[in-house]
């Protein structure tokens, strides 16, 4: 992941996992399907059973591991990250730039644990922005971002969910909700 | 004489979890050393609250050894543990010698099969030690 123009190699990467995902969320249907159809499982037992993951909360996985060693990683960089205000600088600039590269162009805060990073032009959605249509695929290609960043946060000891929201491509808000700080 | 450059490193998790420890070879007893490791975390707590950046300098002393600190921004601690007759070893280099170890830390955690929070196995984590810990002779 480096600064845009050597960004191909991690958006095509990126797109080969998401479809990965996609791919293994269809299998995983039909192999719930299969099974509620041979009727040798109880309904409630298989619905349990493949209630835990999707292709979304695969990728939101996969980007908190990679959010963490990047949030370990990148942080060694700065000066002591003191408030929960420098940490959150911290992530919309030397994280962003490292991860997705740029910094993230607007940030605003209630001051009471909420927070929200615009980016006008973000690196995963930037491939399909300029076509119409492909504005419901966007949430496939924020999972894996937002897993990061989450990932980071913990990194740092901050316990936060992290959403986003669109509404013209490529522009994208990130919400992050500080959920109190993990232990210590 | 042989002069002693570190006795012990230390990389202690967030949550005080001791992910890695090396003692040199020389120290017979090493409760001792696994000791004064136990009180300097103690020591670092109290530090922590008042820095300003992440090198704490020097923690504590008793009457065989002086402790180093460190701690990331993410909370992971390093404790480096020198013989206190030691005066070769400076401020410069024990912020040069945490780095390295802040880094292989970060090396390990980018290994995709190391889980997090268990303890760490790494040979260049171990070659660090060893050098840290090779005695010089005398001049």
């Amino acid at each position: 992941m480096t600064a845009a123009g050597t960004s191909l190699p991690f958006e095509l990467l990126h797109a080969e996992m998401v479809m990965y995902a996609e791919e293994k969320g269809k299998q995983r249907e039909e192999d719930r399907k299969k099974l509620l159809e041979s009727g040798l499982e109880d309904e409630k037992l298989v619905t349990r059973a493949f209630a835990h993951h999707n292709s979304i909360t695969y990728l939101e996985g996969v980007g908190w591991r990679v959010g963490y060693v990047m949030g370990e990683k990148v942080s060694r960089e700065v000066p002591r990250l003191a408030t929960e205000l420098e940490v959150m600088k911290f992530v919309c600039k030397e994280l962003w730039n490292n991860c997705f590269g740029k910094q993230v162009d607007n940030l605003r805060t209630n001051h009471q644990g909420v927070y929200v990073m615009h980016d006008n032009h973000f690196i995963t959605v930037a491939p399909f922005a300029g076509d119409s249509g492909y504005l419901d695929k966007s949430s496939s290609f924020l999972a894996f971002p937002c897993g990061l960043v989450r990932g980071a946060l913990a990194a740092l000891s901050i316990n936060a969910i992290v959403t986003t929201t669109v509404e013209t491509l490529p522009q994208v808000k990130f919400h992050i909700q500080i959920q109190g700080k993990t232990s210590k | 004489s042989e002069f002693v450059m570190a006795v012990a490193v230390a990389l202690i998790g967030r949550d005080n979890s001791r992910l890695y420890t090396r003692v040199t070879e020389r120290e017979k007893d090493d409760y001792e050393v696994q000791m004064f490791i136990h009180c300097t975390l103690d020591i670092v707590e109290d530090k922590l609250s008042k820095a300003t950046e992440l090198y704490l300098g020097l923690l504590t002393s008793n009457h065989k050894y002086k402790s180093f600190g460190f701690v990331a921004n993410t909370g992971v601690k390093l404790i480096l543990v020198l013989s206190l007759a030691n005066t070769t070893l400076k401020d410069t280099d024990m912020r040069a010698h945490f780095k390295r170890f802040h880094l292989l830390y970060t090396n390990c955690l980018s290994n995709p099969f190391y889980e997090l929070g268990k303890p760490l196995k790494s040979r260049a984590l171990d070659d660090a030690s060893a050098d840290l810990f090779r005695s010089t002779p005398a001049e």
